[in-house]
């Protein structure tokens, strides 16, 4: 069922390059890491304790921390070995110091004895949480929200609609398009784990026109699973950022989440694809979250999507894949638009890390704005960028927030299509951080 | 004829008007009298580094509780013994300014090495939010200058070679307006009659990736603390660096010769010492 | 990484149009080419030299001023728009010492004081044809008759002037004015090509269509209104020049399109204003730069809803 699509204009977004370099590679199983660094602070949420210290074996999937905060993920041992140390690391999402620990393989890759398998229909909502919550599962597609938290709204609030999101608008990464090739039926389960907590009207999956094998097979799918009654599949005109949350609820069900509102506030909740085979997997596999698919790409020989556990460095996907091709200069955690700069291979695969982009930086100097309001054309949410660049460096950060500053979700959009080539996102993020601080001192 | 008679007339009847008015009005703000006095002796450069937003709500707080005086001292009349003074009789305290002056002293010796390029927003505050910075350690100085721009006496100046600011302990009032705005928080007020400079802003650092600690911040080798005759170099072992008593050092230097990565510095000559290591 | 070069660490996003400013500037010359070819088509060498005069000294004097004022200079190309757009808005008589005024006034005055591109209030070729039509009330309005290559210039009166002589047959004057056969200033007389060169940059998304449309709609339905021949008021003068390549110029206009919308009307409504109340035949000039002068304004009180504000009265 293709749907006419509700948006109040089109017009909004940018039309990127796609260069989806890899979305016919079949998913390939990394080889196992000799060594693996697991950040204690993967997610958006409170930081977790480490339950181990140096020196203790650990097995895959043993869960090494944990925090007792609502709004947390836990992290586990991906492969088997010892801990061989702790190291600092700059959350590169954050931007703060996380402590990490350090697991040297044994090579063995000897797994905990998996809880026994049972039946999804028998199980009660609160189990179904409580193994997504223990097996440490995030938002896949970037912003790394714990997802239990996503799935457990407050009791005032009904949710009527699911949107699964297998839009993937961001160019180079196709790790989303894979896992619903190959891995949709898990998807589909995952979707069907989703039905059953929060009991909506309707289900969506949301997926780009640029991917018309993935909408052909999840129809197919969606028919023999039995599922296609109460979810149907929309199909999307590809632009950016078409998979944001917001946008994607404008666009299929032309609700507007309010300002400084959850989707949750509009009665949606929308899950990213991958993360929904990772429901699939936690609670009827009992596997817990250790490994995702991520996309190598950009400069390096052989492009590829890999399945890698987390906290492989980020030199051995490379190794993997080739080596560098060419002379690419940036190493880019994420895709093109909204990924963050890494200076150093060492770096390990974290949960939202989606893809890994080598490329040729193309720096250029930031002009003066012209006004010419592509900035404005550009923005998903509508707000007026270039008027934000202008108050945040001249340190008007109240003004700023009065001009909905905290709406932003840094698609880059804006500074995609800038002239003058300001690093618009920069200058938001540097304001935002402000008027935390601020608020903070109050 | 009629024409410039009922122009004189308007413009007679609006100079009557300003006139009543400028009877009518008061010429002082009652009750503002006190305040008033107090904001012609201070500065008046409203620095804002007091916390109030300008010295005229600074004057209208001292008014409320003349207590404030020493509570949060306006850096900048602290300098200026007379004018303290004179402030002291408006308010009907005694103001001591000894001990309360303070010095800006930033933390870091600007040897760290570089060890990526940055292109983006040329401020701390954004490079910091970028990997904390481009440079081998992540608590270094970056030198984009984002303290220069808020320093109300201009008394932070760019060490151009190594890339960091420097203070100008002469300049400096210690208002404390750079220590907040420094994202890495490297820069601290001391006292006034501070002696020795330690020029690292150490923080246990453990291997991170890409990054080891800066080859010429303090290594912790306490050769200063064994080289002082005085006494005068405490070493404090929480954080495993030297602290210096004002009262028992002669500033004999040994301690800063006996450093072997020049993380010690004159602090009275930090701006010389700078630039010579 | 690669050989002992540094690793880059950059903002995101790390993509990028591509289509920079000097790049918007050079498709607009590129547009311009059209009306100034047909300039030279109607007026010969003539006009071809006041273009030449008019750019070389704009970007010399851009050159000058970046200097003068310690900034790296930049062929943008947006000083060649500047100074093309100010030789198309001139009578192809005037002398060139005035041209190289005029010039030097747009880019040095208008556009460097108040800080470059991206920072003057008023458009840089329209303040400089201002300028020059005070200073030179009448070289400024001494029109001749498109001649082409070969004969001697011959004096005429602009068609908006009163004293303009109409022909009869009103499909004749239509075509003229439209193949751009009239006289008048270098590069206004052909709305064809000017029609030609505004949807090329509308096409290539360069310009945005609303303060055309707003503009042009306005002059027409408001010349109709009062009883005026609207086609002919929006064929003869620079209108269509004036709607397509400066009322567009990003800087000077507002930034939304609402406001853009707002911008086009009242440029509208200030040329009919000045086209048939005022003491001067054309109004596009003077009504673009008041406009320009109230852009600030614009664009402070007409904002974009941001998603997810709720409409006043709306639960």
């Amino acid at each position: 069922m293709n749907f006419k699509l509700n948006w109040r204009g089109t017009s909004y977004g940018v039309k990127l390059p796609e260069a989806k370099l890899t979305a016919v590679s079949p998913i390939e199983r990394a080889p196992l890491p000799e060594k693996v660094i697991i950040t204690l602070h993967q997610n958006i949420g409170a930081p977790c304790k480490p339950l181990v210290k140096r020196g203790d074996k650990v097995l895959t999937g043993q869960k090494i921390g944990d925090s007792e905060k609502f709004v947390s993920a836990p992290v586990h041992a991906t492969i088997s070995g010892e801990i061989s140390g702790t190291t600092m690391l700059v959350h590169p999402a954050t931007g703060q110091l996380v402590e990490a620990l350090i697991i040297s393989s044994d090579g063995t890759d000897e797994w905990v004895v998996p809880e026994a398998k049972d039946a999804i229909d028998t199980l009660s909502v609160e189990e179904i949480l409580k193994r997504i919550r223990e097996a440490g599962i995030v938002g896949l597609g970037g912003a790394a929200f714990p997802t239990q938290v996503k799935l457990s709204p407050p009791k005032d609030k009904r949710i009527d609609t699911v949107i699964l999101n297998g839009c993937e608008c961001e160019p180079y990464i196709t790790s989303d398009h894979r896992v619903m090739l190959e891995y949709g039926r898990e998807v589909l389960s995952g979707l069907n784990i989703i039905r059953k907590v929060l009991s909506p009207d309707n289900m969506y999956i949301a997926i780009e026109d640029n991917k018309q094998d993935a909408i052909e097979h999840v129809r197919k799918l969606l028919a023999s699973m039995k599922l296609d009654r109460n979810c149907k599949i929309v199909t999307l005109k590809s632009k950016y950022p078409m998979g944001a949350e917001k946008t994607l609820i404008q666009n299929i069900l032309a609700r507007e989440v309010p300002i400084g509102g959850l989707p949750m506030d509009v009665g949606v909740v929308v899950h990213n694809v991958s993360t929904a085979r990772a429901i699939h997997d936690a609670v009827s596999e009992r596997k817990p979250f250790i490994e995702r698919v991520v996309t190598v790409t950009g400069a390096v020989k052989e492009p590829k999507n890999l399945l890698v556990r987390l906290g492989t460095p980020l030199r051995d996907l490379i190794e993997n894949c080739g080596g560098i091709d060419g002379e690419a200069n940036e190493i880019i955690l994420g895709g093109p638009m909204m990924g963050i700069s890494q200076f150093d291979l060492g770096f390990p695969v974290i949960k939202g890390t989606n893809c890994i982009l080598l490329k040729k930086s193309m720096q250029s100097k930031e002009g003066d704005c012209i006004s010419c309001g592509r900035c404005l054309d550009a923005c998903p949410m509508s707000l007026m960028p270039t008027m934000l660049v202008k108050y945040a460096k001249a340190g008007r950060y109240d003004a700023c927030k009065e001009a909905y500053i905290a709406d932003c979700f840094e698609c880059g959009a804006c500074a995609y299509a800038c002239p003058a080539n300001i690093p618009i996102v920069q200058y938001i993020k540097i304001a935002k951080s402000e008027l935390i601080k601020r608020a903070a001192k109050k | 004829m009629t024409t410039v008679l009922v122009l004189t007339g308007i413009g007679f009847a609006c100079a009557a008007l300003i006139y009543f008015m400028h009877i009518v009005l008061p010429h002082k703000v009652q009750g503002l009298e006190k305040t008033e006095e107090i904001a012609n002796t201070l500065p008046g450069m409203n620095c804002g580094a007091c916390g109030y937003p300008g010295c005229f709500a600074y004057a209208q707080a001292l008014t409320k509780n003349p207590d404030l005086i020493s509570e949060s001292p306006c850096a900048v009349m602290l300098q200026d013994a007379e004018g303290l003074e004179r402030l002291g009789k408006i308010l009907g305290v005694s103001i001591d300014a000894a001990g309360m002056s303070k010095r800006a002293l930033i933390h870091c010796n600007g040897s760290s090495e570089v060890v990526y390029d940055y292109s983006g927003v040329r401020t701390c505050k954004a490079a910091t939010q970028l990997l904390k910075g481009y440079k081998k350690c992540p608590y270094a100085c970056l030198g984009f200058g984002d303290c220069l721009e808020v320093c109300p006496q201009g008394a932070i100046y760019m060490d151009d070679e190594k890339e960091i600011a420097v203070v100008d302990t002469e300049e400096c009032t210690g208002c404390g307006l750079c220590v907040t705005e420094c994202p890495q928080k490297l820069i601290e007020l001391v006292p006034e009659g501070t002696k020795i400079a330690f020029l690292c802003n150490y923080k246990p650092l453990k291997n991170i990736p890409g990054r080891e600690k800066c080859d010429f911040g303090c290594i912790h080798c306490r050769k200063c603390y064994k080289a002082c005759e005085f006494e005068a170099v405490v070493w404090n072992k929480e954080k495993a660096i030297p602290e210096f008593d004002i009262e028992k050092c002669t500033l004999c230097h040994k301690c800063i010769d006996e450093c072997p990565n020049g993380t010690l510095a004159d602090f009275t000559r930090v701006k010389t010492a700078a630039q010579a290591l | 990484m690669t050989g002992d070069k540094r690793i880059l660490i950059s903002p995101g996003p790390h993509l990028w149009s591509g289509l920079s400013v000097s790049k918007i500037m050079y498709l607009v010359t590129l547009a311009l080419i059209l009306p100034s070819g047909a300039g030279v088509y109607f007026f010969g060498y003539r006009a071809l030299l006041v273009m030449v005069t008019s750019v070389a000294t704009a970007v010399l004097t851009e050159y000058v001023s970046k200097k003068l004022r310690k900034r790296a200079f930049v062929m943008d190309w947006s000083a060649v728009v500047t100074g093309l757009l100010l030789a198309l808005t001139i009578s192809p008589t005037v002398p060139l010492w005035m041209v190289v005024i005029g010039s030097a006034f747009s880019i040095g005055i208008v556009k460097e004081a108040f800080g470059g591109l991206g920072h003057n209030i008023f458009n840089p070729a329209l303040g400089g044809r201002a300028f020059m039509a005070t200073c030179f009330p009448a070289e400024m309005t001494t029109w001749v008759l498109p001649a082409g290559f070969v004969a001697d210039a011959v004096t005429c009166a602009t068609p908006l002037n009163e004293s303009f002589a109409f022909p009869a047959d009103k499909l004749s004057l239509y075509k003229a004015l439209f193949m751009g056969n009239v006289g008048g200033s270098i590069g206004e007389t052909s709305t064809l090509l000017i029609l030609i060169g505004g949807l090329l940059l509308l096409v290539l998304g360069i310009i945005n269509w609303r303060i055309p449309l707003a503009y042009i709609g306005t002059v027409a339905l408001l010349t109709f209104a009062l009883g005026q021949d609207a086609i002919f008021h929006i064929l003869a003068g620079g209108l269509m020049l004036g709607a397509f390549f400066m009322a567009t110029d990003y800087v000077t206009s507002p930034i939304t399109n609402k406001g853009r919308i707002i911008f086009g009307v009242g440029a509208g409504v200030l040329t009919v204003v000045i086209r048939l109340f005022g003491g001067m035949p054309e109004g596009v000039c003077f009504s673009i730069l008041f406009m320009n002068a109230l852009t600030p304004l614009i664009d402070r009180y007409i904002k974009v809803r941001p998603y997810g504000l709720k409409k006043a009265g709306e639960k």
